[in-house]
Parts: C-alpha cells; sequence; structure tokens
C-alpha cells in the first residue's frame, strides 16, 4: 500500500485531481513526489505537502492527515482502492467510474459527483451536493453505489440517473430533486422539497420526512418485492439501521406530478 | 455379470444428448406460493418430444438463500436451442409466475455472452410503468400488478447441460419396482444440478423412435411391456412383471452420471430383476453411460 501523510495542513485549498490508485500504480514512490498539484493558483510538487512512502504499484493508496482543505481526491478513478484517514474536502471522487474509496471522517461538498461507478463509503457527515450533478449538467451520479454513515446535506442526488445513494442518517432539503433515475435511501429522515422535480427513480425514506412535496400523492401502503432485494445490498453495505426494514410496510406516493408521477416515495410507516 | 445387492447390471448404456439449460430461482411471501408458482411454471415439461421444455425442481431454497430473502426454489429448464428456451421461458414465467400471488423471479446461472432475456420481455406487461433497477451489473424488471409488483431479472444465463440420462428398473411386481424408484428418485435428486422431469421423477412409458403410424415421432417401446410379452420380442426376463424409466436432465455430465450412480445403487435389491437403460443405438447423442463402467468398483 502506498501512504501519503499531510505534512502541514494547507491554508488554501490544494487539488489533487489525478491523484488516484489506478494512476499512482504506475508510478514510483519519488515519480508520485513529484507530481504536480495545485496549491491555490500555483501548481506544486506533490512532495511539498506530502510525505510518500510504501509501494504504489498495489493499486492500494492510504492518505493521511486532515484533507478536509484538499480537493478531488480519488477524482475520475477507475479502479484500486484509496483510502482517506480522516475527514475529506470537497469533490471526492466526482467523476469516479471505478474502485473503492473510503473517507474515514466527514466529507465536503460535491462528493461522488457525476460518478458512473465504483463504490464511496464516508464513515462520517457528507456535505452538499452528494452525487449530485454539477451546475449546467443534465445528469448527476450515473453509477454505483454511495454509503454515508451520518447525515449528509442538501441536493443530495441531485438529477442523479442511475445507481444508489444509501444514507444512514438524515438527507438535508431538495435530496433526489430532479431525480432521473436510480433508488436514494435515507434512514434517518428527510428535509423539505424530497424529490421535488423527478422523473422517474425510487426515494426510500424511514424516520421522520420534513414535508411531502406538492406534487407527490398517496399510492397503497404495500411491501414492494424489490425491497428484499434492496436490504440484501445494504446488507453487503453493512448498512445496520435497514435492519429496521425487514418486514416494513411501505407508503407509497408517486411523483413528482409534473413530470408524470414515474417517480416513487417510500416512506416506512411503521 | 455384474450384480449389486442382488440385482444384475445388465452391460448396456444410456444415451445422452447436449440441450441448453437455464435455472430460474424463483420465490414469494411463503413456501406455499413458492410451490404453486414453481408447480406451474414446470408442467407441462416432461419431454421435449412433446413440450416446449423439460423441467424440474432442483432444489427448495431457505431465505438465506435467495437474492430477496424469501423462501424459493430452484429450478431447471432445458430446451434444444436458446431461441428455443427463450421463447419456452417467457411464455412459462409470464404465464405461471408473473400471474402467481407474491412472486419473482431471478438467474440462478452465471451470466455469459451466451443469455435469453426473459425480464426484458416480460417487461412490457407494465405497459409503460414498469421500472428498471441496476444492481451492479444485473438489471431487474419491477412489472405493476394488482397485489403490488411482479420482479424479474432482465437476462438469464444458460450452459449447455445433459439430458436423456436414464436407466429402466424391471422389477418381479408393480408395486416392488415403483417402491424402488420412489427410493431412486429421492437417491438421484440428491445430487446438485439435476432434475428429473417426469411426473414424480418416474417413467412408466418409455418410448421407441417412430410408429406403425407415420404421424407420430415415439411410440410405446413394446419389447418392454409386460403385457405384450409372448406377443412380441420382448426383452423382459421371465420374472419381470413391471418396468419403470428415470430420466435425469443435468447441468453438466458429470453431475447426470453422480445422479444414475446413486439411484442405480437406490435401486437395487429384492424384487429388482435387473438394471438396464434406454439407448438409440449410439445414434442420438454423444454422451454414453455405461452402466458397468458408473459401477465399477460397487459390484
Amino acid at each position: 500500500m502506498l501512504h501519503i501523510t499531510l505534512k502541514q495542513a494547507p491554508v488554501v485549498p490544494l487539488e489533487m485531481d489525478g491523484v488516484t490508485p489506478d494512476r499512482l500504480c504506475q508510478c514510483t514512490v519519488t515519480d508520485v513526489a513529484k507530481l504536480p498539484i495545485f496549491y491555490g493558483n500555483r501548481r506544486v510538487e506533490l512532495g511539498e505537502f506530502f510525505d510518500v512512502s510504501g509501494d504504489p504499484t498495489c493499486g492500494e493508496v492510504s492518505v493521511h492527515g486532515d484533507c478536509s482543505r484538499i480537493k478531488l481526491l480519488g477524482a475520475k478513478m477507475t479502479s484500486g482502492r484509496l483510502m482517506i484517514d480522516g475527514n475529506a474536502g470537497w469533490h471526492v471522487g466526482a467523476g469516479m467510474a471505478g474502485g473503492e474509496l473510503v473517507i474515514r471522517g466527514n466529507a465536503g461538498d460535491w462528493i461522488g459527483a457525476e460518478m458512473r461507478g465504483g463504490i464511496i463509503r464516508v464513515e462520517g457527515n457528507a456535505g452538499n451536493q452528494l452525487g449530485a450533478a454539477y451546475r449546467g449538467s443534465w445528469h448527476g451520479m450515473r453509477g454505483g453505489v454511495i454509503h454515508v454513515r451520518g447525515n449528509v446535506g442538501d441536493e443530495a442526488g441531485l438529477l442523479m440517473r442511475r445507481g444508489m445513494i444509501v444514507v444512514d442518517g438524515r438527507v438535508g432539503d431538495f435530496a433526489g430533486a430532479s431525480m432521473i433515475a436510480g433508488t436514494l435511501v435515507a434512514l434517518g429522515g428527510a428535509g423539505r422539497a424530497l424529490g421535488a422535480g423527478m422523473k422517474r427513480g425510487t426515494l426510500l425514506v424511514d424516520g421522520k420526512l420534513a414535508e411531502l412535496s406538492p406534487g407527490f400523492r398517496f399510492s397503497c401502503d404495500y411491501r414492494p418485492a424489490y425491497l428484499g432485494l434492496l436490504l440484501q445490498e445494504l446488507r453487503q453495505l453493512t448498512c445496520e439501521p435497514a435492519e429496521a426494514l425487514e418486514n416494513a410496510i411501505l407508503r407509497c406516493y408517486r411523483g413528482d406530478a409534473v413530470h408524470g408521477s414515474n417517480g416513487e416515495l417510500w416512506v416506512c410507516s411503521r | 455379470m455384474l450384480t449389486f445387492s442382488g440385482t444384475e447390471i445388465e452391460d448396456t448404456f444410456a444415451e445422452a444428448f447436449p440441450m441448453t439449460a437455464a435455472r430460474l430461482i424463483v420465490t414469494a411471501e411463503s413456501a406455499k406460493w413458492v410451490d404453486h408458482a414453481a408447480n406451474a411454471v414446470t408442467g407441462y415439461a416432461a419431454s421435449v418430444i412433446g413440450c416446449d421444455a423439460e423441467a424440474g425442481i432442483e432444489r427448495r431454497l431457505s431465505p438465506s438463500e435467495t437474492p430477496d430473502g424469501r423462501p424459493g426454489v430452484s429450478l431447471l429448464f432445458f430446451a434444444f436451442s436458446r431461441d428455443a428456451l427463450q421463447k419456452a421461458l417467457v411464455n412459462r414465467v409470464g404465464q405461471c409466475v408473473l400471474t402467481c400471488a407474491t412472486s419473482a423471479c431471478f438467474n440462478g446461472m452465471p451470466v455469459t455472452d451466451k443469455t435469453i432475456r426473459i425480464g426484458g420481455n416480460l417487461r412490457f406487461f407494465g405497459d409503460g410503468w414498469q421500472i428498471s433497477k441496476l444492481h451492479g451489473d444485473r438489471r431487474y424488471w419491477r412489472i405493476p400488478t394488482m397485489d403490488g409488483e411482479f420482479l424479474c431479472e432482465d437476462v438469464f444465463g444458460t450452459m449447455k447441460g445433459v439430458a436423456g440420462g436414464n436407466f429402466l428398473i424391471l422389477g418381479t411386481s408393480q408395486s416392488v419396482a415403483l417402491a424402488a424408484a420412489e427410493v431412486a428418485v429421492e437417491a438421484c435428486r440428491s445430487v446438485p444440478g439435476v432434475i428429473l422431469p417426469f411426473p414424480g421423477g418416474i417413467v412408466r412409458s418409455g418410448s421407441k423412435i417412430g410408429s406403425k403410424y407415420k404421424k407420430l415421432t415415439a411410440s410405446t417401446n413394446e419389447a418392454y411391456c409386460p403385457t405384450l410379452r409372448g406377443a412380441v420380442a420382448s426383452v423382459l426376463p421371465d420374472s419381470v412383471n413391471a418396468v419403470y424409466e428415470l430420466v435425469i436432465d443435468g447441468v453438466d455430465l458429470p453431475a447426470v452420471e453422480e445422479a444414475m450412480r446413486r439411484g442405480i445403487r437406490a435401486a437395487c435389491g429384492p424384487g429388482i430383476v435387473q438394471i438396464s437403460a434406454g439407448n438409440y443405438g449410439g445414434k442420438l447423442g454423444p454422451y454414453h453411460l455405461h452402466l458397468h463402467n458408473l459401477l465399477s468398483g460397487i459390484g
């Protein structure tokens, strides 16, 4: 495993796009230390801010230290395993296409934005726009899985097209807004405007729902056959709060009416 | 002469042939509804002589073994080609599983480049309200129904299986032969990856190719009918008054061989005069399962 250890916290954010296990596995330790990164608007070598040691060829990278001011770690990674042993900054795993990214602490905004594949695990909380589309983009997350053990901010899954977001805690306002397809699970409640403007896709909420978006209508109380399959996947993610849904009956709403009511909102009605 | 538990094992072979196989995992809210779906979807599937597929229950599955954590059953289906298998399964799943209360249907085989599309065809029943869900690289279709939804996997893997493994149990009476056949069926079914597609796993109407009637492709095998002894060239020993056949289809040749081996061993005993096998002179199938070779070391 390659170890990258932060020597000193940067005053302005560092941008580390391109520092991914799949790219580093072709480098030597010296090469990694010489990789260009941006410190604000200044181009610097990675070794200026980090100590680098270990074996880069195995496809596993561990980043140590408080990375809350480091952006774009693991962005566009395609394979391998990247572990951030602390907090992470913005855009971590954005555009990711494969591999596994683990954040041991809290994460900033735009985690997994427009990702296409792979899995992101956040042990703490995550910020706004989790798995969302960038402003002006047509599609958010297009594949893969994001699992957050804590709470997340607003606009999670904005314009989500495919894949799955699982939040053990609460999601903020406008989660799943303009969702096109995919699955978003919030096991600790949700804020306002959940699924506003969604076309298709599935939103599953356990816990308190701040309000029901006006474009949603009640359809029925039932236990979807798909829930069993979903719970099996949540078990594989070791998502413990999902066990409460084992025998749950779900209250199903269809929406958003402005887009044909092809989306579904399941609220656990235990 | 090879004997086992006092029963003669005839020096002959069973003739088996390749067929395309698929495995379906059917689940439902309770074992009762699993059985309803399984019995319906594997019905009228004894032989491709007259059915669109050969099918049977491979084994029951506990909730921990199924994709959705409900009680289930593993079913095997065999047909002469992938096209034929897809056609048969789209019809069968559409009429017998989709319609069955609380059911769901999943692929039970590895997905390679040789697949058949079942859920992907049945989804049109949803009339635009069907929902696709992608888990990893596997797609599932959720089709709205009056009790909720029918969940079906998009594509199912297929493989080249082996069909037509068989052996004949020649007994001194119908009751003795049937009892031995029932025990043999249970022994065969203990082997993973095989089914016995006939009712109760047993065939009483062994057939030969052709008939005096030109339209028939198969007809009764009079040489094994005790009631015709004296009228035709019977192959039955004098003391034999009933014959039952077990037909075995499997996902591969070793599975069929092992099922035949266990079945024959279980069938042998008092009142069972001989164990034989059906073949067509080696002209039908490439797999020749010689009884003596199968049982070598146990005689």
